[in-house]
């Protein structure tokens, strides 16, 4: 029931943002339409950090307590996380494009975010290459609490790399009132839509473990 | 306005992979439940025996 | 503390003895580190080949170093010796460190021949001592996060692909921090430039010895 008023919520703030996005919202001067991607952008990088943020707390509190549903959560929220991970490499890349000239550069956020994409695929690939499913659970809480870790070095590291070079800025005179009002509706949107996901994947987890249980019975 | 196939792109892009995802779930969770339910049949079956 | 620190040489000294044994760590590793070179003189243009031999050093010995990680838990594991450590009444963290020092030496000892090696083969003009700080604070960041991921690949399914998996994207700090430096030390660039290079090596090398100290328990656990 609880997730059926969430699955609604998300879906009428998803037709609120692409009202906002592709109607409402001005076109931006210096960049055109294409800024609008920037609506898409924002939610997925900040979904990617959210849900990594979730699978390090759910890490910690696993090794603490021992508890398989700290397990769960981490696990679910690291899958999703690596979806939303994806949709931000490829929307990065489709910006790339008409306003660098370029699928792909070597751009300090890009090129964090595809670190941070290839240290949670590991962590998927510990989880599935263990031995048993809680020395599966254990190794994956390491890497889930080192990777975490990792992301501001990493994110500094790659913005010094590129330091010479500083990206264009996407705004210059910080946002209009109405395009803050877009990025936050949209924010919400996909926000909520993670809660959905999340909350399915571990329904699916805990289905798979009472099946185990019963199999062995 | 040249540039509105790439938003267009943008947007299908997530929309089309975050559906699939949905899809997958939706499968993996019809395929768990066809394994509970063949798995409780057969333990009703054996209580029913014993 | 000098209890500790005891039982961390002990470690170390266990691990110096077998390779002085066998040598099996440092020469191979020595090896395929000068290999990687070679290998890589020919992917580029002779000419060119000064302005890449930061890339390349760091190249040869990231690659070398994991491979020096992956045999430094190998060995423990299909001898026994890991169930050996894990009965010894010590903390993990004693292990950590033991374990994280002896490839620190390992890994330091290859470089510290390499680094010679690369500068005849790639004819270049001068050395100059700020290079070994880099190879210091670098060689801990990988010996920090490197022994911690030798440890829990070895117990996985597919360990010589589990290792790089993990260590590679987790170092990439590393990696640009000192290909840059060096980079600033090569061109002979001034301290000030290098200093926030080697503020980020230290920071990452000084967090993740802490962070993989307190987490190395849970890896080796039963």
């Amino acid at each position: 029931m609880r997730s059926n008023i969430l699955l609604g919520l998300s879906f009428l703030l998803m037709v609120a943002a692409l009202y906002l996005v592709f109607i409402y919202v001005p076109t931006e001067k210096e960049m055109g339409i294409v800024q609008r991607i920037f609506y898409l952008m924002v939610p997925m990088g900040w979904l990617a950090l959210l849900a990594f943020l979730i699978v390090f707390i759910g890490s910690i509190l696993y090794l603490v307590k021992r508890e398989s549903r700290w397990d769960i959560l981490a696990h679910s929220s690291a899958e999703v996380g690596i979806v939303f991970t994806t949709l931000t490499l490829i929307v990065g890349s489709i910006w790339a494009k008409p306003v660098w000239g370029v699928w792909w550069t070597w751009e300090p956020r890009l090129t964090s975010t595809l670190v941070l994409w290839l240290i949670y695929v590991a962590y998927l690939m510990v989880r599935s290459l263990a031995a048993d499913e809680s020395q599966g659970a254990r190794f994956a809480a390491v890497v889930g609490i080192i990777g975490f870790i990792d992301i501001p070095i990493v994110v500094l590291a790659t913005t010094l790399w590129r330091g010479m070079h500083p990206g264009p800025i996407i705004f210059q005179g910080g946002l209009a009132p109405s395009m803050l009002l877009t990025l936050l509706v949209s924010i919400a949107a996909f926000t909520t839509l993670y809660f959905c996901l999340l909350g399915r994947r571990i329904g699916l987890r805990e289905a798979e473990a009472e099946i185990r249980k019963m199999s062995q019975d | 306005m040249e540039n509105l196939g790439y938003l267009f792109a943008a947007f299908t892009v997530v929309w089309v992979v975050l559906f699939g995802y949905i899809l997958s779930l939706l499968r993996r969770q019809r395929q768990l439940q066809r394994d509970l339910d063949s798995l409780k049949e057969r333990s009703s079956a054996r209580q029913g025996k014993g | 503390m000098k209890k500790f620190l005891g039982k961390v040489l002990a470690i170390l000294w266990k691990d110096i003895l077998a390779e002085l044994r066998t040598r099996d760590i440092v020469v191979s590793v020595l090896v395929f580190a000068l290999l990687v070179i070679v290998i890589f003189n020919f992917a580029f243009e002779p000419e060119r080949v000064g302005l890449v031999a930061c890339g390349v050093l760091w190249v040869a010995l990231t690659f070398a170093g994991v491979l020096g990680l992956s045999r430094s838990f190998v060995l423990e594991k299909d001898k026994g010796c890991l169930e050996g450590l894990m009965l010894c009444p010590v903390d993990g963290d004693v292990i950590y460190f033991g374990k994280m020092v002896g490839n620190l030496s390992f890994m330091l000892i290859v470089a510290i021949i390499v680094l010679p090696i690369l500068f005849i083969l790639f004819n270049l003009p001068i050395f100059r001592p700020e290079l070994v700080l880099i190879v210091v604070l670098a060689t801990i960041g990988f010996a920090s996060v490197g022994t911690l991921f030798s440890a829990l690949a070895v117990n996985t399914k597919a360990r010589e692909i589990m290792l790089p998996m993990l260590f590679f994207p987790i170092v990439t700090p590393v990696i640009i921090a000192a290909v840059k430096a060096s980079g600033i030390v090569l061109q002979g660039g001034s301290l000030s430039n290098l200093s926030i290079w080697l503020q980020v090596m230290a920071a990452f090398d000084i967090i993740f010895l802490v962070v993989s100290s307190l987490v190395f328990q849970f890896i080796i656990e039963e």
